[in-house]
């Protein structure tokens, strides 16, 4: 009797550890997911230097990779954030909007995705080579970047291996404005229809997203499928506590803070809240995460913060990811500060969850994060954006924490929370590529 | 740079040329760069916040802190371009600092013409575009 032959998956990710970007902690539980259920995985993505040096890097969140991934770094070159200034041509100090016009222009000849496109020929060539030395029976591409599709779509052509697009975000639609962003006829959107036409299956992060998708593509709806961000792992049940009596309530933030994050209404709302009440007077606020999309924090962000000054709000700086189970234990109420509407959830929000805290939401009306949140027992959503709301959801959260049944309410909110625990989020598309990637046994052919 | 006691002193010159006073958010790359022996220096246009400010070694104000363009004989410059940069980063109490310098960190988008051009009068200085770049770099 032989031995079946493991399945052999190639993930890419242009954002894997120990990158600290968006969608890193989704990578990761996905490749660590298919290694468990005796997947070999080939990881695809971008030297640690890129987010070393430009978007932040965690480096403790390579140790969470499981040992048995092979991760190649292949060349990227980013010539729009080089970052050591002696490498920079005169021209491009000279005539800053002819460079970045020029560039953009290069970056286009080779994929329609302005600062990554050129990467589609190194990731070609890298799911060749990987392809080559050890057969490769599913492409998993998780965007953004969008470009990530290509290596899929390369190796499908060529040897008709199976892929799926895994949209964390969405291409052609704007999440956040809920507007489609690229026509049809456009490059993207001829690349999009492609790699979508292709895949086996696609991904989304949330039912509007697929709907919204389903319609734009119908003849590929019945291979969309949600699979949620959900959260990694169960937090220690001593998150669940009354605050302590006498102390001063901690409230905390813990993500990336963007133009999106309604910051500026927030910090108005904490003023208020103080004024209004005596808790929320005595509490302090800690902010924790980056301050943009990029190391370097975003100048107007930390102005807002630094204009809070006085008001015991103030930024603390990011966290490693394995550090965050103790950045939530001083913290006594959880701060979820969203922009956006019905296609924005956020991953932040399911490991909230995971906490069993009080949470108080300050998110855009009609966000589609609220529907995550509905039906925790201990969420506290500022009706709107208006100082007078945030500070009321403060208080009713500062009572909450204060509340001698907290423990109980706690229980109730972790075991709320654990449907989205994201092993249940991936575990039936694992079980269903593994068909796939077993029965078409080395002949791809028959996608 | 060498002290009275004789010692070699690591100078890093951090130029912030934007609207925004240089903000706490930098706080933590700077003790690191003071944990690693450097002064650390700020050039900048708008006075740091007090939290930023107490870990400095000491600040340097160039150009307007209202903004706008400098006045040189008949001329008006940008800093945010190459013929005001070389104003407001190799001219007055500036100059010395910046020639002198063994790391030039561009910590907002409108200092990176000035720093640029510091890097090709300091061509020994490591120049980098961002504070988190520079910590990388000398770990």
């Amino acid at each position: 009797m032989t031995t079946p032959r493991r399945p052999h998956l190639l993930y890419v990710a242009w954002g894997f550890p120990p990158s600290r970007t968006g969608g890193v902690h989704r990578a990761l539980a996905t490749v660590n997911a298919f290694a468990a259920d005796g997947w070999d995985v080939t990881v695809l993505t971008v030297p640690r230097e890129v987010f070393r040096d430009v978007t932040g890097a965690d480096p403790r969140l390579e140790e969470l990779v499981d040992a048995r991934v092979d991760v190649r770094r292949i060349p990227f070159c980013w010539p729009a954030q080089q970052t050591d200034l002696r490498e920079w041509l005169a021209w491009r100090v000279l005539f800053p909007r002819l460079w970045a016009t020029v560039r953009k222009r290069r970056d286009l000849r080779a994929f329609p995705e302005v600062g990554y496109g050129p990467w589609r020929f190194e990731l070609e060539k890298a799911a060749l080579a990987v392809h080559g030395e050890h057969l490769v029976d599913l492409v998993v591409a998780t965007t953004n970047p969008e470009v990530s599709v290509t290596a899929g779509t390369r190796l499908h052509e060529v040897a008709g291996v199976p892929y799926v697009v895994d949209y964390r975000d969405a291409w052609s639609l704007h999440t956040y404005s809920g507007r489609r962003r690229h026509a049809p006829d456009s490059p993207v959107g001829r690349w999009e229809a492609r790699s979508l036409g292709g895949a086996a299956e696609i991904w989304l992060v949330n039912e509007p997203l697929r709907r919204w998708h389903a319609a734009a593509y119908p003849a590929y709806a019945e291979r969309m499928h949600v699979v949620m961000n959900g959260y990694d792992r169960d937090l220690p049940t001593e998150l669940v506590r009354v605050a302590e009596r006498g102390a001063p309530l901690r409230f905390g933030y813990l993500g990336t803070m963007t133009h999106v994050v309604p910051l500026a209404e927030f910090v108005a709302g904490w003023r208020r809240g103080r004024e209004l009440s005596g808790e929320v007077a005595a509490a302090s606020a800690a902010l924790r995460g980056y301050l943009g999309y990029y190391a370097t924090p975003h100048a107007g962000l930390a102005a807002t913060i630094d204009a809070a000054s006085g008001t015991s709000l103030g930024y603390a700086g990011p966290v490693s990811k394995t550090e965050v189970s103790a950045t939530y234990a001083g913290f006594d109420v959880l701060l979820f500060l969203l922009g956006g509407g019905e296609f924005v959830t956020s991953g932040k929000v399911f490991e909230y969850m995971s906490t069993g805290m009080p949470i108080v939401s300050v998110i855009s009306p009609g966000c589609g994060a609220a529907e995550v949140l509905r039906g925790y027992p201990r969420w506290h959503p500022a009706a709107d954006l208006g100082p007078d709301a945030i500070a009321a959801a403060l208080a009713a959260a500062a009572d909450d924490a204060r509340a001698p049944d907290a423990p109980t309410r706690g229980d109730a909110a972790r075991e709320h929370a654990r449907q989205y625990r994201r092993d249940r989020q991936l575990a039936p598309r694992i079980a269903t590529l593994r068909t796939l990637a077993t029965t078409n046994g080395g002949d791809h052919a028959g996608h | 740079m060498q002290d009275t006691d004789g010692t070699t002193t690591r100078t890093a010159v951090l130029v912030s040329l934007g609207s925004a006073a240089p903000a706490e958010a930098l706080r933590a790359d700077v003790e690191q760069l003071r944990d690693r022996g450097y002064r650390v220096h700020l050039v900048s246009r708008v006075a740091p916040v007090p939290t930023l400010a107490e870990v400095l070694d000491g600040r340097t104000a160039v150009g307007r802190p209202t903004g706008g363009t400098l006045q040189v004989s008949k001329l008006k410059l940008d800093p945010h371009r190459l013929p005001g940069a070389a104003v407001v980063v190799l001219g007055g109490t500036a100059g010395p600092l910046v020639r002198q310098a063994d790391v030039l960190v561009a910590v907002d988008a409108t200092a990176l013409p000035a720093v640029w051009l510091a890097a090709r009068v300091n061509r020994r200085a490591l120049a980098v575009n961002g504070l988190p770049a520079a910590v990388s770099r000398l770990t």
